[in-house]
């Protein structure tokens, strides 16, 4: 009789007889041992070669499940648009860099220079006056109550569940119920209508939990559908930080009591 | 795993568009060099990295666990088996479509983080082996022929090296077992 290990390597190999296979699939099937023993040698000769991969297939496995409830949650959905937003910023970058080649583009970039160094002599002047008498804080939460983006009108008998849900939320994030909100739209990914929407009422949920990151990343997600929304609020929370470097990059931060704060 | 790479893979888990720039400058370069001369595409590059990144912080986030080469080498490393997974998975589709169509895009990234850990677990074994068992066996699982390692490895015969193989099979087999990683991977 075929030693085991020797059985085994022939039938990863496929050089049994028609017979010895029979016989060992049948064996397979009786014996958990032997069974157990042939699948980790399958699986070290799949893994540890080059060529092939060993692949899982169990899908009621506890620690698959673990992975794909993790893969869902909203979390990893964000890391998800973050890193498609940093893979569209690399792809850029790089046609920034083959552009640097072409002789026009570096004229182009000494005019770039030389308006950025005005720009800085403006942000220069602008931080250097005496900003102190400013009540920021006033002139923000007027800025809030704007509620741009927050307009979800819900028309009597629209059948439109995603619309209905969204009204809802927004009225629990006017409540104050922040993590109501949230949860309430778990369920919705990048496929849904109205996402925009929903990823408006995310990251503000998020900024009012204090999930200052969080909500930062929601709106670099949004800003691949609405930049100007995107921009709006994240200059608002960075003014809310007192970020004014920040807050100005995205904001017209008034230098005078009365004026109003403006998207740039 | 020195603090730096620590220290790299919590900032990259962390999820932050900066520092994920920052990583794909300085690594994705490699990566699509290697995809594409392994007869894919850039567009195949870039969906592979992505897969990565994700895999990575995912699992960092539900574990954290340690790396023992710089993470630059070990990020490569998941990106060269998704790659072959990949490959691997058009050869099972030409064969067995119905029961892969039913597998949905989550389950089968949950797949490839757990089929990633099964090969740690493995290839961590295989490096604590002697040099000798561990040259044999990586021939061995790159399916090179019993006449081809006892002339590469300068052995009397055929069977002296089917004897080798099967004594640091059986040692890898032992360490493999006794990790307690293993349980929770057998029967994925």
């Amino acid at each position: 009789m075929m030693e085991d290990n020797i059985l085994i390597e022939q039938y990863l190999k496929g050089t049994l007889t028609d017979a010895q296979k029979t016989a060992f699939l049948k064996r397979l099937e009786s014996n958990a041992v032997f069974k157990a023993q042939v699948q980790l040698e399958e699986q070290m000769l799949a893994a540890l070669g080059e060529t092939y991969w060993s692949f899982a297939n169990n899908t009621s496995h506890a620690r698959v499940e673990a992975y794909k409830q993790l893969l869902e949650s909203e979390e990893t959905q964000l890391v998800k648009s973050t890193i498609a937003n940093a893979h569209k910023a690399y792809k850029i970058s790089q046609e920034n860099k083959s552009k640097a080649t072409n002789p026009i583009f570096k004229l182009r970039i000494v005019a770039s220079i030389a308006a950025i160094f005005m720009i800085l002599i403006s942000i220069f002047w602008f931080f250097s006056t005496d900003t102190n008498t400013i009540d920021y804080k006033a002139i923000a939460t007027k800025a809030w109550k704007k509620d741009v983006g927050l307009d979800f009108t819900v028309r009597n008998g629209t059948v439109d569940s995603t619309k209905v849900n969204l009204a809802k939320a927004l009225q629990l994030y006017k409540n104050k119920e922040y993590s109501q909100a949230i949860a309430s739209l778990q369920k919705y990914s990048n496929t849904s209508s109205h996402y925009k929407d929903i990823l408006v009422v995310r990251a503000l949920s998020y900024h009012k939990l204090q999930k200052t990151s969080v909500a930062l990343q929601t709106l670099d997600s949004l800003s691949a559908y609405t930049p100007r929304i995107s921009q709006w609020y994240k200059g608002l929370i960075y003014l809310e930080k007192n970020k004014l470097e920040k807050a100005a990059l995205f904001i017209h931060i008034p230098t005078k009591e009365n004026q109003e704060i403006k998207l740039k | 795993m020195t603090s730096t790479q620590n220290d790299f893979l919590s900032t990259l888990s962390k999820g932050k568009e900066e520092d994920i720039l920052v990583f794909y400058q300085k690594v994705f370069p490699k990566v699509s060099r290697f995809i594409v001369s392994n007869n894919g595409r850039v567009s195949d590059a870039e969906d592979i990295f992505q897969k990565a990144l994700l895999q990575v912080i995912v699992r960092y986030r539900k574990e954290p666990f340690a790396i023992k080469t710089s993470f630059e080498n070990y990020f490569f490393t998941v990106c060269r088996n998704l790659w072959r997974r990949e490959l691997n998975s058009s050869k099972l589709k030409t064969h067995h479509l119905d029961t892969l169509e039913n597998i949905s895009d989550v389950e089968d990234s949950a797949f490839a983080i757990v089929e990633q850990e099964r090969y740690e677990l493995f290839s961590e074994k295989l490096a604590l082996l002697s040099e000798n068992c561990g040259n044999l066996l990586s021939l061995f699982f790159k399916r090179t022929p019993y006449v081809t390692i006892m002339q590469k490895m300068g052995y009397n015969s055929e069977n002296v090296v089917r004897q080798r193989i099967f004594k640091c099979k059986k040692r890898l087999i032992e360490l493999i077992k006794k990790d307690h990683r293993y349980d929770d991977l057998k029967d994925i």
